[in-house]
């Protein structure tokens, strides 16, 4: 009997080697050019909108096109993010080819599907593909984060096929990276309007905050709320991250700077928070409604000494297809948010959907229906 | 069948399996890249020579190597339950390589050396504890001992995961606990083979000493060798050779405890044979899982995963047939 | 001047830290005959096979094998000098008889170099003269005791050595393995070689030696030829329990009181 099993075990490799081709689509569309663009040594050219594209990617290596790159496939973990800023520009459902399957959220597809139709048939890279697997799908361009740059990024150089690093993860990366994303779609001019964009929110809010008295600075804490296995827990995000940028851009002081010196969200449990003491408490929730994390947080007995829920300053914070406080396209909007709640009067007082709608048709472009969908998700305010 | 036929179509097979194995990928598509396209596209000839070939050899290094240092242990340690994953070798080369990773710097040499550093140690504090054990005899000992300390390490894993960059750094960290060599380039494995070839070609070399040292302490001293020195430099040369694939390939594991057997079952007990035929089967049984974690799905299962599922149930297999005397 | 294969000369040795194990131990063996070290359990017989082998070092006295002392061996040589058949080997692996034997070869080969024919051939001719060459193909595990106490002295055989140290040769076999071995080693060391064995058996003693050593506690109590050794006194001073030896035919038969 177990020799059968031995055998039955062999034949199950075999098999398995040559049996796994069937379901794999093979409609991968065959380019007619094999563009292939290598870095080639510079020959000094002006960077014009249509020919003779250079750009500089978030690790400052300089890549050289000699037209745009029609062919671009977004690879490796944390590429929504990376997504949501490619589709900024018009240009990028004809020439944006494939996606990694499982970006983090499924209400996060449902906006990229407004600007491309075609989004779903593109969805075919698993978030840990192999250099093989983007070959595969006959790249001109890989766009992955630039912490990938050591193994995956590469492993894909190797094969000749150029990369460009993306971190957009800080408000100055964020104005940069956007405009080097303007001219490697051959569009620079979108490309400086929308870091003109950022750049000028940002500093409309630095300078309504800068104009407030020196110690006018409200403690604030910001928490995730996660539920894992039933169990509820709170978590602070790293110091260096874009969530504590906000809240000192939005004029608060960040308690949990200090003691947030890893790399990761870190549990605290509700005696710190009672320690600190913050005047204001900002909740967000990923994968449910922050609405309800704030009454299940409130309706904790240990909280209600907190000065915050005593004077009703604990909020949620505002998400619609992705939480507003992530380093994607939309933290903008929560910086937005966060300032008004902060200091209240420092800057007049807008409602959510306006901003949200300014928002989609200046970073979007989107009109009509597909603008009525992307508002019909603000959060209520 | 004579032993020196069967060797010969062992080696036959790795050749055939060598070459088979450049062609299996998921470019142009899965699972098989046909042999004409060399001729056309310069995409596939540039991903065979620059990614697929290393890729493939790393695979059946890390197999020989890991392979015959499970098969020196066993034989070193009088114990065929043991393998540098249980002896806490691997797991102290990942946490080694892991804290290289976070707090030095990634360049091959340095993660090699963490790796083969922490390795060591790893197998030093083994040995220690086995030998203040009480409880069973020795074989008992060095597993207990060595499923401590590989906790130990595993705990050490576990917390440099914790205090790493989730986006960043911690996939690389995750990526030693399950096993991959899907990042092999010529530039990383070069390296590794300047550490493996000249530790499996000395370990090759005392084969036949291999045996004698299998024999209580007395009686190996009595046919004039010197057997802790000489256990002690086998086993120098195999947590140098294994942390070097470690730190290639990540943890890797089941492949230095099921091939040694495999090779003892199939061909003989005396490491003259068994060795050069470990190195071989655990080739050979590498590059197959490697195939399939790279050709299988449309992703990449990390190679540690299918050596365990696969070694794990050929053991299993190999222990419960044919009662034997000894292993 | 006959060179003693084997003389010793006022050893005394114990472990790290602990009390001595031997304590003056005196003893000369000749080439071409057979000692018995015959002491109850924990005189320190097995310390002393081990000291002989160099395996320890001893705190006081001086070995010499064939008027060279000990420590001027080194460890090749030493290895082709004298050799060990212990009591019983575990071997964790399916090495087959002739592997196992082959590793007798071990004192002439270098370290890193393989056997060759020549060796095979050494190991053929054991196999033959102790009359098990039909166990040449079979596991090492699955023979018999009398069996694994064959091979183990084949293996000393093939190694070559003059001096053979044989740890309680007889303990685990019956009446019939037991004198088939005897009359082995009898005919080994008429061949020339110094077979120094320990027993706690006085019978064996009797029947092979030509000299005995009576051993307690690591002390020699008396060193001769077995007829002025294993009388009823000094035996019953060896045992601490009264002893009684009577003559059968020829041979003494140690009975207790």
């Amino acid at each position: 009997m177990l020799k059968k099993l031995r055998w039955i075990l062999w034949v199950v490799l075999a098999g398995g080697l040559v049996a796994c081709g069937g379901t794999v689509s093979r409609s991968a569309p065959q380019p007619t050019s094999t563009a292939v663009v290598t870095a080639a040594p510079s020959t000094a050219l002006p960077a014009s909108p249509v020919a003779g594209v250079e750009v500089t990617d978030a690790l400052g290596r300089t890549l050289h096109f000699a037209a745009p790159p029609q062919r671009i496939v977004v690879a490796g973990k944390a590429s929504l993010l990376v997504a949501d800023a490619l589709y900024a520009f018009p240009e990028a459902p004809q020439r944006i080819v494939a996606l990694p399957k499982r970006l983090q959220t499924p209400a996060a597809l449902d906006f990229l599907r407004l600007l491309d139709p075609a989004l779903d048939a593109k969805l075919v890279l698993a978030s840990d593909a192999g250099p093989e697997q983007i070959a595969a799908l006959h790249p001109d361009l890989v766009v992955m984060k630039s912490f990938l740059a050591h193994k995956l990024g590469a492993s894909v150089e190797a094969l000749g096929i150029p990369v460009f690093y993306l971190q957009m993860e800080t408000p100055e990366q964020y104005g940069r990276e956007m405009a080097q994303l303007g001219i490697l779609f051959g569009d620079p001019a979108r490309g400086k309007a929308l870091a003109d964009f950022y750049d000028q929110t940002i500093r409309k809010v630095q300078q309504a905050v800068a104009a407030l008295p020196a110690g006018d600075r409200p403690r604030v804490l910001f928490l995730q709320h996660t539920v894992k296995g039933g169990t509820t827990a709170y978590k602070v995000p790293p110091a260096s991250w874009l969530q504590t940028t906000m809240v000192k851009l939005a004029g608060g002081e960040p308690v949990w700077a200090a003691s947030a010196q890893g790399g990761n969200w870190q549990v605290v449990n509700l005696e710190q928070i009672a320690a600190w003491n913050p005047d204001q408490i900002f909740i967000t929730d990923y994968f449910a409604e922050p609405q309800q994390a704030v009454a299940a947080f409130k309706s904790d007995p240990t909280a209600a000494n907190l000065t915050a829920v005593h004077n009703g300053q604990v909020f949620p914070f505002p998400k619609d297809f992705v939480s507003w406080d992530q380093p994607d396209t939309r933290w903008v909007l929560g910086l937005e948010w966060l300032v008004r709640r902060i200091h209240p009067q420092v800057l007049p007082e807008v409602d959510l959907c306006t901003v949200a709608k300014t928002f989609y048709q200046t970073v979007y472009g989107l009109k009509g229906d597909a603008l009525t969908s992307a508002v019909a998700r603000c959060p209520d305010d | 069948m004579p032993m020196r036929v069967r060797f010969g179509w062992l080696l036959a097979g790795a050749a055939a399996l060598l070459v088979l194995s450049v062609f299996l990928g998921r470019y142009p598509t899965p699972p098989f890249l046909p042999p004409r396209l060399l001729e056309s596209d310069p995409l596939a000839v540039r991903l065979v020579l620059t990614l697929r070939l290393p890729r493939l050899l790393a695979a059946f290094l890390t197999g020989a190597v890991l392979a015959v240092s499970g098969l020196t242990m066993q034989m070193v340690f009088r114990n065929p339950l043991v393998e540098p994953g249980f002896l806490g070798v691997s797991q102290g080369a990942a946490f080694g390589a892991a804290l290289a990773i976070l707090y030095l710097s990634p360049s091959p040499w340095a993660v090699q050396a963490s790796a083969a550093a922490f390795g060591f140690l790893g197998l030093g504090l083994t040995y220690a504890f086995a030998r203040r054990l009480r409880y069973g005899g020795w074989i008992l000992r060095m597993v207990l001992a060595g499923i401590a300390v590989s906790a130990l390490f595993a705990a050490g894993v576990g917390l440099l995961k914790y205090l790493a960059d989730p986006l960043t750094q911690l996939p690389e960290i995750v990526f030693w606990l399950l096993g991959g060599v899907w990042a092999t380039r010529w530039a990383n494995f070069l390296p590794v083979l300047v550490i493996t070839l000249p530790a499996l070609l000395l370990l090759y070399l005392a084969r036949w000493r291999l045996n004698l040292l299998t024999l209580s302490e007395e009686a190996a001293f009595s046919l004039g060798a010197a057997p802790g020195r000489e256990r002690l430099a086998l086993l120098v040369l195999t947590v140098a050779a294994t942390a070097a694939v470690v730190s290639l390939a990540g943890m890797v594991g089941w492949v230095g405890l099921m091939i040694p057997h495999l090779a003892r079952r199939w061909f003989a007990a005396d490491a003259r044979v068994a060795l050069p035929a470990s190195l071989v089967l655990g080739g050979v049984f590498t590059l197959l899982c490697d195939d399939l974690a790279r050709t299988a799905v449309n992703g990449e299962i990390p190679l540690g995963i299918l050596t365990s599922l696969l070694g794990a149930l050929a053991f299993v297999v190999l222990l419960a047939s044919t009662p034997r005397t000894s292993p | 001047m006959n060179t003693l294969a084997l003389e010793v000369r006022h050893l005394s040795f114990g472990y790290q830290g602990g009390r001595p194990v031997l304590h003056d131990v005196n003893l000369a063996a000749e080439a071409g005959s057979i000692m018995a070290v015959l002491g109850p359990n924990g005189a320190g017989k097995s310390s002393l096979l081990h000291v002989l082998l160099g395996l320890h070092r001893p705190w006081k006295g001086e070995v010499r094998f064939f008027g060279k002392p000990l420590s001027a061996y080194d460890r090749r040589s030493l290895s082709r000098t004298v050799g060990l058949v212990p009591q019983r080997e575990h071997v964790p692996f399916a090495f087959r008889v002739e592997e196992y034997l082959l590793l007798g070869r071990s004192p002439h080969l270098g370290l890193l170099a393989q056997p060759t024919a020549s060796d095979l051939e050494v190991v053929e001719a054991a196999l033959s003269r102790l009359g098990i060459a039909h166990l040449r193909g079979r596991e090492v595990a699955s023979l018999s005791g009398g069996e694994h106490q064959l091979v183990l002295v084949a293996r000393a055989l093939v190694q070559g050595a003059a001096v053979m140290l044989l740890d309680e040769p007889t303990a685990h076999l019956d009446l019939g393995n037991k004198h088939r071995t005897l009359a082995l080693l009898r005919s080994l060391a008429a061949e020339g070689r110094a077979i120094v064995l320990t027993t706690h058996d006085p019978h064996l003693a009797a029947y092979l030696a030509d000299q005995v050593l009576l051993l307690r506690a690591g002390r020699v109590l008396f060193g001769g030829p077995p007829q002025e050794a294993l009388t009823g006194e000094r035996l019953s001073e060896l045992y601490g329990v009264p002893v009684r030896v009577a003559q059968v035919g020829s041979r003494p038969c140690v009975l207790p009181q």
